[in-house]
């Protein structure tokens, strides 16, 4: 030990943390979850004393433009953590669970447009990259090699997936073809920008971003080439994990690891849809909300620690919260499957 | 998404957490990450509040942090960032920030302890923080760079010239 680490030991001898650190930790998460129910009802009565509707998305057969293939719900790919580790397929009943690999860093999950394929993160050793596979689990194909590569997004035609890179301090929004080549980056800043989820109609990127812990994260978009980049969350919580809805007309998104929110794509209405935490009476945690492809329910990951989460879905108003399939599981993703005629 | 934005790998701080158990994580790092804090802002409550603080933040994006290469150096680095973002407030409310611990000392015979805190008191913060990390945590300078968000020769040159003062001193209670 050298002399000045004795010093230093000296000088800290006498101090002792406070008792009941992990009773008072919890105390201060419940709080924190509090005030975040508080600040969504008084964003709700404030919307609703303005005579805005509240919480229900409506589909109304909407003009925004559509995906380029029209889809139903197909079935749902997941992750699982620990010896059994890999991506699963299970039926949105939670049914007729299949493992297609067996790699417990295996995250990240996104179909393509068709769903006959998935893109997938392999984090091993601390290393990312992006990797794709047929939906039966064949033909895995590693598309990144830099270590650093997650968050994979496949846009609507097919023909490209958005991802996030790091680099040393910073991380950015590049897009490639899905054979791993012709890499773009589309945002070069001191922001760290991640999770990229595209337009239905593949004109915009939403994303998250922030400047470096603990900032807040908050939700932009940005055009597919990464020029007009707009800001549509300002929450003192952290805003994170947006989705497009399939019908474009809202982004899905969490705030504060807790609640899954719907904001209008140019920032206007957020509105909470479900806090599951609120309706278990635990803390929840929760992470990575995506839309069914019919646009009517969200898929989430939820639980009531970190090192316990599950899937749950929830209808797009707030209603009919369930857990789907059984055990742990993450990260999860719908397959769209092409429609009938 | 997101991921660890850095890479630490602190090997004084051991391999990231086995499996993915927050409570393990906390009570593995919370009575350290306390006391380092109270090395650098010489108050026992500041110091018990970043750390909670921190652990909070950490907690909430643990599905993440769990997964990176040193959930610590991102722990240490959260923790220096609430503290500079303290500092700002205090400053702004033109408060004179970091003063060593004060009132009475209850226990007798403390005075070397209290030139110890005195001298890093007077340190400015960067090298305090760079002191307390690789000194008393030990981290080396590269990764004590990384998770102070600066580069590794100013964590040197932070590093060197705290202890230059703190070794003054040594040395002439020697």
């Amino acid at each position: 030990m050298s002399e000045i680490s004795q010093l230093l030991e000296l000088g800290a001898s006498d101090f002792e943390p406070p008792p009941a650190a992990w009773d008072r930790l919890l105390g201060r998460v419940r709080r924190r979850r509090t005030l975040r129910r508080v600040t969504a009802l008084v964003v709700a009565s404030a919307a609703a004393s303005a005579g805005i509707g509240l919480v229900l998305v409506a589909f109304r057969g909407s003009e925004h433009p559509q995906p380029a293939i029209r889809v139903e719900n197909g079935k749902i790919a997941f992750s699982k953590d620990g010896p059994s580790g890999g991506i699963y397929l299970m039926n949105p009943d939670g049914s007729g669970v299949q493992r297609l690999t067996f790699d417990p860093g295996d995250i990240d999950l996104a179909w393509s447009p068709n769903g006959s394929r998935i893109a997938f993160v392999r984090f091993r050793e601390g290393n990312a990259d992006i990797y794709v596979m047929n939906a039966t689990g064949s033909e895995v194909a590693r598309l990144t090699r830099d270590g650093a590569s997650s968050a994979p997004a496949w846009s609507p035609d097919g023909r490209r997936i958005a991802f996030a890179r790091e680099t040393p301090g910073n991380m950015d929004i590049y897009v490639m073809d899905p054979d791993g080549s012709n890499v773009t980056r589309l945002t070069d800043d001191p922001l760290l920008e991640s999770a990229p989820a595209w337009s239905p109609d593949g004109s915009r990127i939403a994303f998250s971003a922030y400047v470096s812990p603990p900032g807040p994260v908050h939700i932009y978009t940005m055009g597919a080439d990464g020029t007009s980049r707009t800001r549509i969350t300002d929450s003192e919580l952290d805003d994170a994990s947006p989705a497009w809805s399939p019908d474009g007309r809202s982004i899905a998104f969490v705030r504060d690891s807790g609640s899954i929110f719907v904001v209008d794509p140019d920032g206007s209405g957020p509105r909470e849809v479900v806090d599951p935490g609120a309706l278990t009476g635990g803390l929840g945690l929760t992470f990575y909300p995506v839309w069914s492809p019919d646009g009517t329910k969200i898929l989430f990951q939820s639980g009531p620690d970190g090192s316990d989460q599950g899937i749950y879905v929830v209808n797009i108003d707030g209603s009919d919260l369930q857990s789907v399939g059984s055990g742990n599981g993450s990260n999860p993703a719908w397959q769209p499957v092409p429609a009938a005629g | 998404m997101e991921r660890d934005d850095f890479h630490v790998e602190p090997a004084a701080l051991g391999k990231r957490q086995s499996g993915s158990d927050f409570r393990e994580f906390f009570e593995a790092e919370y009575p350290r990450l306390a006391k380092a804090l109270f090395l650098i802002v010489g108050d026992p409550l500041e110091a018990d509040e970043l750390a909670q603080e921190a652990l909070v933040r950490v907690f909430e994006r643990w599905d993440r942090v769990h997964l990176m290469d040193s959930p610590v150096g991102y722990l240490y680095r959260t923790a220096l960032n609430l503290n500079r973002s303290r500092l700002r407030r205090l400053a702004s409310r033109a408060k004179h920030a970091l003063s060593p611990s004060s009132g009475p000392d209850p226990l007798a015979g403390v005075e070397a302890r209290d030139e110890v805190r005195r001298l890093l008191a007077a340190l400015p913060r960067g090298q305090r923080e760079a002191v307390v990390l690789v000194e008393w945590l030990g981290v080396g300078a590269e990764q004590a760079g990384v998770i102070l968000g600066i580069d590794a020769s100013t964590a040197r040159v932070q590093l060197s010239r705290a202890r230059r003062a703190l070794r003054t001193r040594v040395e002439q209670d020697e």
